[in-house]
């Protein structure tokens, strides 16, 4: 099946092969149109009065001299909301679905800073933000709680006190038998505490949402950037009380997701609600530091009480650990993490023992959102780190310790200790590749070089994995009452009557060049020129592309997106074959696709253009006998449906995700021991996604991934002081990498076809966090055991603290 | 964040004192309008300090919480939009020959956009307001 898959891609024309973007041209001549981009007559500007207050009770709201502002259109305030308006749903059972959501600050309480508590309509951007500035609003401070250790005790503040407890979700999950195995093993490394620290995806643009209410039909139409159509189109039918058959959302361009735009429906639900009252259309362009505060933190997790067991010959035989998962204020897409990281419960090596206790703590700060490596990087990275604590602590080479415990090529399909299933790889490989290309055996010359210079050289490795495709059913982890199983997405390949191609997607591509990928398929599928396949840009949630998954997540349009894309065009070849064989006197088996026409296989003189085949459908269907007629409209619609059962839920067991693409970075650092500053001096990365569509967009993809993880690393960090303020409302204060902050990359890559995927590719636009892993590691090699890496983020004053010694007591070798 | 600063006046510690309780010499001081006393003898006054860049008016409300024969404590709330600031001002007035010498300290919380955004020159801002409404106030005593 696997050599199939290679020989079939290998002689298309253009899947495979780095085909030119399709979207650029428009990109680059900065002629996309964006959120913000697209001219609305009458528009009204929205924008929101923040809580300035981590939690505190509202006593009044004064709008009278924003009434004063000239261009003031008019303003929502909370008990509007509450009365118009229904709690957005949540995923989570009792006690934490008592948690109430609104698009304004709900119960007369803000609970984190920067929460909205007044949407203000002006008609020009200025004039709204005139009339915001204008807003008095009076608080009573409550007592907060901003770190998620304090919220677990019993007398912290209760961000939602019909709750009961800061506690939004707690499950213990127990795969093998980690107490025998600590006890029977030869050595037991044990770390009180590590901490993976808050940042973010900050999507190049901002959310944009305009918001038209048509009056006359009782219909919303919001146009912006919803990674999740569908289940936009669900929360907010939920939350206006609106039948979800009169809200239409669409997009056009948008500059990146990477999760942070799966709940864009909450202010979206603030400017319909505007839109509606002041009788015109609204938009709001969320600012920079509003998109700090709360468009979408990536989940802060504590890990407690770590234990890992191994053999004395390196083997590892399994971990346990206390895991608390800071959500912030409400829980929204939340505590789906909480069974999202099971996904790579193994991570990339052959565990056989798993406890995790997990909970989700509620705390006084901005709410989490599914972010690049959603849930699985905070474990992979725990396990990554505690790899390397146990080779430094019991004197195993860290590259040979890996190697010994990976995943090996030939235990693929593997199944973990949860039934998850991984696809296929070569780990081994991959390693050896990424340390080809940093030279290896020269870096560590280079580190004896420099000893005693006051510069210090670490080498340092991060093995990761991005889980793709998920099964939906997985939510049932969570909440057994939830309707979710399995998966799908939708395409639809169609002949226009002029004989042109166009393929919709029910995907929602923020960047990665999905009109590229799908042409690239249809093309071959199809036998047309690359350049005459129209795919749409955007996504409409109308059109009957879509299904109720469609969007982008999870690291799934090679899979989900692209499949659906196939049997789509499947279904057309069908019909074209169909039309083709009426006409040119053979069979439709016979009929073959070639050169823009469909012509009889072994006879290319008789032959069909598609244009011609399209005008006998769209223009003399009376040529076509009748029953070809009446099937035939040259416009094929087909879902991709993922191969999924339900997990079963008593033991939380059963493959969570179809696809695993791995990714090996190796990087070679330079701390000066004065400054405590980390300087790359080399980086490599080897992917493995199984078959490529497009190598270079992979590789684009593969380069964004790193720049993220390597600056989350070193530079990001949304950080909180004592009193629940963000440290980071800027890009002067977050700062995120450039060009001038990063070595050239040395990228190599390695192919593992998928056999469960229809062409063999997998899902890999997250990347899995390998840098924040590899440079953990390489900082920790750099130190050697005098202070322990247990942090994620390694700025400048923490490597210095780290050279004093910091941390070291917290990591002990039991035995 | 904790402040301090110092300045002289020609003002005596009694006139100093005396602006307690009334509003007309507050209405004098150049960054101060909309002077009034509220219900429970505050004052309230839109502040609209000199020392930022571009006009930014914050709604202030002064409560003083402690009257001493050398000094005051106050306590002062300001907003704009989602900027607070809330401040507890320590006063201590001394003689110095023709002059009243003005020692204050303040206890300053800054939340929102001001804490989050303007956090790297908060301080300064912060600063140089107090003082200038602190002279410009002695002045108008």
């Amino acid at each position: 099946m696997t050599t199939e898959q290679i020989a079939r891609t290998a002689t298309r024309r253009f899947t495979g092969k780095p085909m030119p973007r399709k979207e650029d041209d428009r990109l680059l001549k900065a002629q996309g149109e964006f959120g913000d981009d697209t001219p609305v007559a009458h528009l009204g500007y929205l924008a929101f009065v923040r809580s300035p207050y981590a939690h505190a009770r509202i006593t009044a709201i004064d709008v009278s001299a924003a009434e004063r502002v000239d261009g003031y259109l008019g303003c929502l305030l909370p008990e509007e909301v509450e009365t118009l308006t229904d709690p957005y749903m949540e995923l989570q059972g009792p006690p934490g679905d008592a948690e109430v959501d609104r698009c304004l600050a709900s119960g007369g309480t803000v609970r984190f800073s920067g929460e909205p508590v007044v949407a203000v309509a002006g008609d020009s951007r200025e004039a709204a933000r005139d009339a915001a500035a204008a807003v008095v609003v009076e608080y009573e401070p409550l007592p907060h709680v901003v770190d998620a250790r304090e919220a677990v005790r019993e007398d912290a503040p209760l961000v939602h006190p019909q709750i009961g407890s800061n506690i939004a979700f707690d499950t213990l999950y127990d795969w093998g038998d980690i107490e025998f195995a600590l006890e029977k093993a030869d050595h037991v490394v044990e770390v009180d505490e590590l901490h993976f620290h808050r940042f973010s995806s900050t999507p190049l643009e901002c959310s944009a949402i305009t918001v038209e209410y048509d009056a006359g039909v009782d219909t919303f139409t919001f146009t912006g950037g919803f990674a999740t159509p569908q289940l936009a189109t669900f929360n907010l039918a939920v939350a206006l009380r609106h039948p979800a058959n009169k809200l239409r959302v669409l997009s056009k361009d948008f500059g990146g997701s990477f999760g942070v735009k799966l709940n864009t429906h909450i202010p979206a639900t603030a400017a319909a609600l505007l839109s509606r009252k002041l009788g015109r259309p609204v938009r709001w362009t969320e600012t920079r530091s509003e998109q700090h505060l709360m468009g979408g933190h990536g989940n802060e997790r504590w890990f407690r009480n770590v234990k890992m067991a191994l053999q004395a010959d390196g083997t590892v035989l399994g971990l346990t650990y206390d895991a608390l998962d800071d959500v912030g204020a409400y829980t929204r897409y939340e505590p789906l993490g909480g069974v999202i990281w099971t996904q790579v419960a193994n991570a990339c090596y052959q565990l056989k023992h798993l406890k995790v206790r997990y909970r989700s703590v509620y705390t006084n700060k901005g709410p989490v959102h599914p972010n690049r490596g959603y849930s699985r990087m905070q474990h992979l990275w725990l396990v990554e780190r505690m790899m390397d604590i146990a080779a430094h602590r019991l004197g195993f080479d860290p590259v040979e310790f890996r190697l010994h415990n990976y995943v090996q090529p030939d235990q693929y399909p593997y199944t973990t200790v949860n039934g998850c299933v991984y696809d296929s790889g070569d780990l081994p490989l991959s390693l050896r590749k990424a340390l080809d290309l940093i030279d290896y055996p020269g870096a560590r010359r280079l580190q004896k070089e420099v000893a005693g210079t006051g510069k210090r050289i670490g080498i340092g490795i991060g093995s990761t994995l991005d889980s793709g495709t998920n099964n939906f059913g997985q939510a049932r982890l969570v909440n057994a009452h939830l309707p979710f199983g399995g998966n799908t997405e939708g395409g639809l390949v169609k002949l226009g009557a002029d004989g042109s191609v166009y393929a919709t997607t029910g995907g929602v591509a923020f960047g990665q060049g999905h009109e590229t990928t799908v042409a690239q398929v249809v093309a071959d599928m199809l036998g047309v020129g690359y350049d005459d396949v129209h795919v749409q840009r955007g996504s409409d949630s109308a059109l009957s592309a879509q299904t109720g998954f469609s969007g982008s997540y999870a690291s799934q349009f090679a899979v989900t997106g692209i499949g659906a894309i196939l049997n789509a065009t499947k279904r057309l070849i069908r019909e074209i074959s169909l039309v083709a064989a009426a006409t040119l006197g053979c069979t439709p088996e016979e009929i073959e696709l070639a050169d823009g026409t469909a012509r009889v296989a072994g006879d290319p003189g008789r032959a069909l253009p598609l244009a011609a085949v399209a005008g006998i459908v769209h223009f003399s269907p009376a040529d076509l006998p009748a029953d070809v007629a009446e099937e035939v409209g040259l416009v094929a619609r087909s879902v991709y449906r993922a191969p999924f059962e339900l997990p079963d839920l008593e033991r939380k067991y059963g493959n969570l995700t179809l696809t695993y693409a791995t990714q090996i970075h190796a990087c070679v650092v330079e701390i000066d021991e004065e400054t405590g500053h980390t300087k790359l001096l080399r980086y490599a990365m080897v992917d493995d996604c199984g078959t490529p569509i497009n190598p270079m967009v992979i590789e684009g993809q593969v380069h964004g991934a790193t720049v993220h993880g390597i600056s989350a690393a070193l530079f990001e960090h949304f950080a909180y002081d004592g009193d629940g303020q963000l440290a980071a409302g800027n890009f002067y204060d977050y700062h995120a990498a450039t060009a001038l902050d990063l070595p050239s990359f040395a990228y190599g890559n390695v192919v593992s076809p998928s056999p469960f995927t229809p062409i063999g590719a997998k899902g890999m636009g997250e990347g899995g966090g390998a840098p924040l892993h590899a440079l953990s590691a390489a900082i920790q090699d750099a130190l050697g055991d005098h202070g322990m890496v247990l942090e994620s983020f390694n700025p400048p004053e923490r490597v210095l603290a780290l050279l004093r010694g910091l941390d070291a007591e917290k990591v002990k070798v039991l035995r | 964040m904790k402040l301090t600063g110092r300045f002289e006046t020609t003002a005596s510690a009694a006139a100093l004192l005396s602006l307690h309780g009334g509003t007309d010499a507050l209405a004098a001081v150049p960054s101060l309008s909309e002077v009034r006393l509220d219900g429970s003898g505050a004052v309230r006054a839109v502040f609209t300090p000199r020392s930022t860049f571009v006009p930014m008016p914050f709604a202030v409300k002064v409560a003083v919480e402690r009257v001493e024969p050398a000094g005051a404590v106050l306590s002062v709330h300001g907003t704009r939009g989602p900027t607070t600031l809330d401040v507890l001002l320590r006063l201590e007035f001394a003689h110095s020959g023709m002059a009243t010498v003005v020692s204050w300290a303040a206890d300053v919380a800054v939340r929102g956009p001001g804490a989050t955004v303007g956090q790297r020159v908060v301080r300064d801002l912060v600063a140089a307001a107090l003082d200038e409404v602190l002279r410009d106030t002695a002045a108008a005593a």
